[in-house]
């Protein structure tokens, strides 16, 4: 199609017809994305407010007896992990800016290591909970008495515990099924960067990956508290 | 991008920072003993950590308005759903008239084979 | 969202014969249109799949309306009837009425309006038709598969545990008939941003485009909690926990909150393309500027946002706390201000205005008198006294179809007549189609106006038999939604014929203002032979106009 004036040599092979120029088509990728965040805000947001709801309309201590089940340092060493790979991407998107692709390649992997870690962690923490029969169904809590201090928690609690557990694996699978997804389109974005110089010739998909990475970040950063830090 | 990327320092300082408080955060909700401000303090940490991450890891502080307003309009209906919805389960109580306090009570399912379904993790 | 580099295709505008290019002819076959990219074509794909899900719906109607005929329930038992009811509901909302404006005149106009070559996002565009056809197609494999009966809103604890029907297909097509949406309505926010042509201000937009942008606002912000909560009763529907079940110690009343914080603004994304549409109507065929546009744009903002206020309205007699009535019931009448505004604006644009009787007018026309009826009935429903009274009656059925039919498929015929000519280069029969018109708005009216009297008078929603005094109005209102189906089919009809037979258009039938008719009719795969510049403000038809308006 007719380049516009605006098009210098190289950014003409990158432009799709429909927009005028590179500033135009990074800006509305940009945008796209930073929509589709605020879409995924209120995803997310509905299944907080159900569980803000519920946990505030309990009765008894469920929800914090269900808490106290979970391990706040693991669960804070995970965010750790979590955060160190938003940090990477955060550095690759800097060496997509400044054209250095062996940095960006180094980085990208690391991100891509440090989300696959944290899956690793979240699955062994699943595996955890299902051993002691935290997963909600007819056999849940039937453990839980070995493991305490000998009280019994009354059926009402365990209903309410039950209750918390269900939000927990919801909200930990879809998170994590975010994760899955973002690990896969950063493995694409990688292979493409060993290949050929992609991302280095235009960081515009590389910038927009990064925000939906650190929006799975910061969903994390809110789960991390609302189900390991509320023991009150 | 019209403006500078934002450095590695940078970066590094700020992944710092989102570290010490998620520390923070963990001494405090195991050891801090807070009460009735754990909940509101853990919240506001993580609000903290989002302000961070958003501001420099996804470049917020170099944006536009508009890409500020999106972020903010995502956040504005989040809060009006769990404000409105509180609306409701806050009031709840004020009224005493058994009929209208807390949810029915339906308690006999129709439909058997509840709980045949092994562990419920299919 | 990847940087997609694009080898020179071959220039659309080389005379290759007498015959010029257009979108519709510069490829043929279904390839070209299966994998098509092009906006218009998309738009054509989504205006035939929502056409075949509209008559599909229709037929469920026809057969709830068949069985109201008589009070005995002699033909249908009532689980068929709920399941009748019930696809009417899923069909019409999910199929239609949701992607109906947006994703048809929106795909095809909103690029058009503002003067780019394409949405911002092609192959999202084409990606979200497929979605739409996936959801589609676990829609009819609903229907096939025995149906659903829990009523279109899916209440637990009916859905996840009562319910013996295909909850869970019908749920699954309903969240993935509204990714589609999030995905059309992300698209066009970013296009009305980034796309605009040279001088294209943003108070230089057509207001059909304003009202896109508040709808797609909508769909952004509102379908994504509609997709959690399905997931939610997904859950517990096959894993028998949950957090809607009072036997687990959930909530049902929590599922209303957030299924209505999606549903009740799903309203705002009919109506307002709807109201978009007759923006535009208005103007054209008044020749004269509108009144007052920046209060109709920005009260279409406002109502995309006020709508997000109210959807405790749909549950008054639900066990939500009558405080929380109290402030739902309060912000419920607020969203009436800006309606009305819009409404004003119409009627004082025609003020004086050279107001010509084409077919799309005539459509302008039936919605501004139905819409209002619908809206201001609204307010008996938004009320708290008198809501209980009306509520699960037919007064709610009535209201809600004064909205959807008389406003939403009034607007859509409306502007489908007048931008047909647009769309395939022809006119359609000008006799057939006011003949048509006034049979939908005679249908119309007699099918639902016996509907408010019924609820009055206390007939509830949703049951297959109803006692025998209630006959008289319910026979009208059949009667009326026979003519309303010939009124439907008439338009199919020509329609179809018109893309072939009927007399070709030029590039600006009705004389209007707007850059979609500074193009040729249909346009060029890329829209215009070169980018326009826009240095007025729309709809001016006059010089003095030119220099009044700022």
């Amino acid at each position: 199609m007719s380049p516009s004036a605006t098009h210098t040599h190289d950014e003409h092979a990158l432009v799709a017809h429909h927009f005028e120029n590179l500033e135009q088509q990074r800006g509305a990728n940009l945008l796209g994305m930073w929509l589709f965040l605020s879409s995924e805000v209120l995803f997310f947001g509905g299944i907080f407010t159900a569980y803000a709801m519920m946990r505030f309309s309990s009765t008894n201590n469920g929800f914090a007896l269900g808490s106290s089940q979970l391990n706040a340092v693991v669960g804070g060493i995970n965010t750790a992990v979590l955060l160190t790979s938003s940090l990477t991407m955060a550095l690759a998107v800097w060496a997509a800016q400044t054209k250095h692709r062996r940095l960006l390649q180094l980085f990208l992997s690391l991100t891509l290591a440090f989300g696959l870690a944290f899956l690793v962690f979240k699955g062994f923490e699943w595996y955890h909970e299902y051993e002691v029969s935290l997963v909600p169904g007819p056999t849940f809590g039937s453990k839980l008495a070995e493991k305490g201090d000998g009280t019994v928690i009354p059926a009402e609690t365990v209903k309410t515990m039950q209750m918390f557990f269900v939000f927990y694996f919801s909200i930990t699978g879809l998170h994590a099924l975010h994760m899955v997804v973002g690990l896969a389109v950063l493995a694409v974005q990688l292979v493409l960067c060993l290949q050929s110089d992609f991302g280095v010739r235009d960081y515009g998909p590389i910038e927009v990956f990064g925000l939906y990475w650190h929006f799975v970040d910061v969903v994390w950063i809110y789960v991390f508290p609302l189900l390991y830090l509320m023991r009150a | 991008m019209a403006h500078k990327p934002i450095s590695p320092v940078t970066y590094g300082f700020i992944y710092v920072l989102l570290l010490l408080l998620t520390a923070l955060t963990v001494y405090l909700a195991t050891q801090g003993h807070l009460g009735v401000w754990e909940i509101p303090v853990a919240l506001g940490i993580a609000t903290a950590k989002t302000v961070l991450v958003g501001l420099y890891f996804m470049h917020l502080i170099h944006s536009n308005r508009l890409t500020i307003l999106i972020v903010l309009a995502g956040v504005l209906f989040l809060v009006i759903m769990v404000m409105l919805t509180l609306t409701d389960y806050w009031t709840r109580s004020w009224l005493t008239s058994p009929q209208v306090s807390g949810a029915p009570s339906i308690t006999q399912p129709l439909r058997a084979g509840h709980g045949s379904s092994g562990d419920g993790r299919s | 969202m990847t940087t997609v580099a694009v080898e020179p295709r071959p220039q659309p505008f080389e005379p290759r014969s007498i015959k010029r290019a257009d979108y519709l002819n510069i490829s043929y076959g279904v390839r070209s249109w299966l994998l098509t990219l092009d906006h218009k074509r998309i738009a054509i794909l989504y205006l035939i799949s929502i056409s075949i899900f509209f008559f599909v719906g229709g037929v469920f109607a026809a057969v709830v309306r068949l069985e109201l005929a008589t009070p005995k329930g002699d033909l249908l038992q009532s689980d068929t009837y709920n399941k009748m009811f019930t696809l009417h509901g899923v069909v019409m909302l999910f199929f239609f009425l949701i992607p109906a404006i947006p994703a048809t005149l929106g795909n095809f106009l909103v690029p058009l309006m503002i003067g780019a070559k394409d949405l911002a996002f092609p192959r999202l565009n084409l990606m979200s038709w497929y979605v739409f056809m996936i959801a589609g197609m676990f829609g009819i494999y609903t229907m096939l598969a025995g149906g659903v009966d829990t009523g279109w809103t899916f209440y637990t604890p009916l859905s996840p545990k009562y319910a013996n029907s295909q909850v869970m297909t019908a749920a699954l097509a309903a969240l993935i008939a509204g990714f589609s949406s999030i995905l059309t309505g992300l698209n066009f926010m970013v296009t009305i941003h980034k796309m605009r042509a040279p001088g294209l201000t943003w108070f230089r937009l057509p207001l059909f485009v304003w009202s896109q942008y508040a709808t797609s606002l909508i769909q952004i912000l509102g379908t994504p909690v509609l997709a959690v909560t399905i997931l939610l009763v997904a859950a517990e529907r096959m894993l028998h926990i949950g957090i809607f079940d009072p036997a687990l110690g959930g909530d049902p009343v929590l599922f209303q909150h957030l299924f209505w914080f999606y549903s009740h603004p799903a309203v705002y994304i009919m109506i307002l393309p709807a109201m978009g549409v007759i923006s535009e109507l208005v103007t054209t065929f008044a020749k004269k500027v509108i009144f007052g546009y920046s209060f109709i744009a920005f009260s279409s903002v406002a109502i995309a946002v006020l709508g997000f206020l109210v959807w405790g309205h749909h549950m008054f007699v639900s066990s939500q706390s009558p405080y929380a009535g109290l402030i739902f019931s309060f912000l419920s009448m607020l969203v009436a201000i800006p309606s009305a505004i819009k409404v004003f604006n119409w009627t004082a644009t025609l003020w004086r205005g050279s107001v010509s009787w084409d077919t799309p007018m005539l459509y302008a026309f039936g919605f501004i008198g139905l819409f209002t009826i619908g809206g201001l009935t609204g307010l008996f429903l938004a009320c708290l006294a008198t809501d209980v009274h009306l509520t699960h009656t037919y007064f709610v059925v009535a209201h809600f179809h004064y909205i959807m039919v008389g406003g939403a498929i009034m607007a859509y015929l409306g502007g489908l007549h007048y931008w047909w000519p647009k769309i395939t280069g022809r006119m359609y029969p000008e006799f057939w189609a006011k003949f048509a018109a006034i049979i939908i708005f005679v249908g119309f009216n007699l099918t639902f106006f016996p509907q408010f009297v019924l609820g009055y008078q206390g007939m509830p929603r949703r049951y297959h038999e109803y006692p025998a005094e209630f006959q008289v109005l319910n026979v009208m209102s059949t009667a009326g939604a026979s003519i309303l189906a010939v009124g439907y089919i008439i338009p199919a009809v020509y329609f179809i014929w018109s893309m072939k037979y009927a007399k070709v258009a030029g590039r600006n039938p009705w004389g209007a203002t707007g850059l979609e008719w500074s193009t040729t009719s249909p346009p060029p795969a890329d829209n215009f032979e070169k980018t326009p510049i826009v240095s007025l403000p729309p709809y001016i038809y006059s010089k003095e106009e030119a220099t009044v308006v700022p």
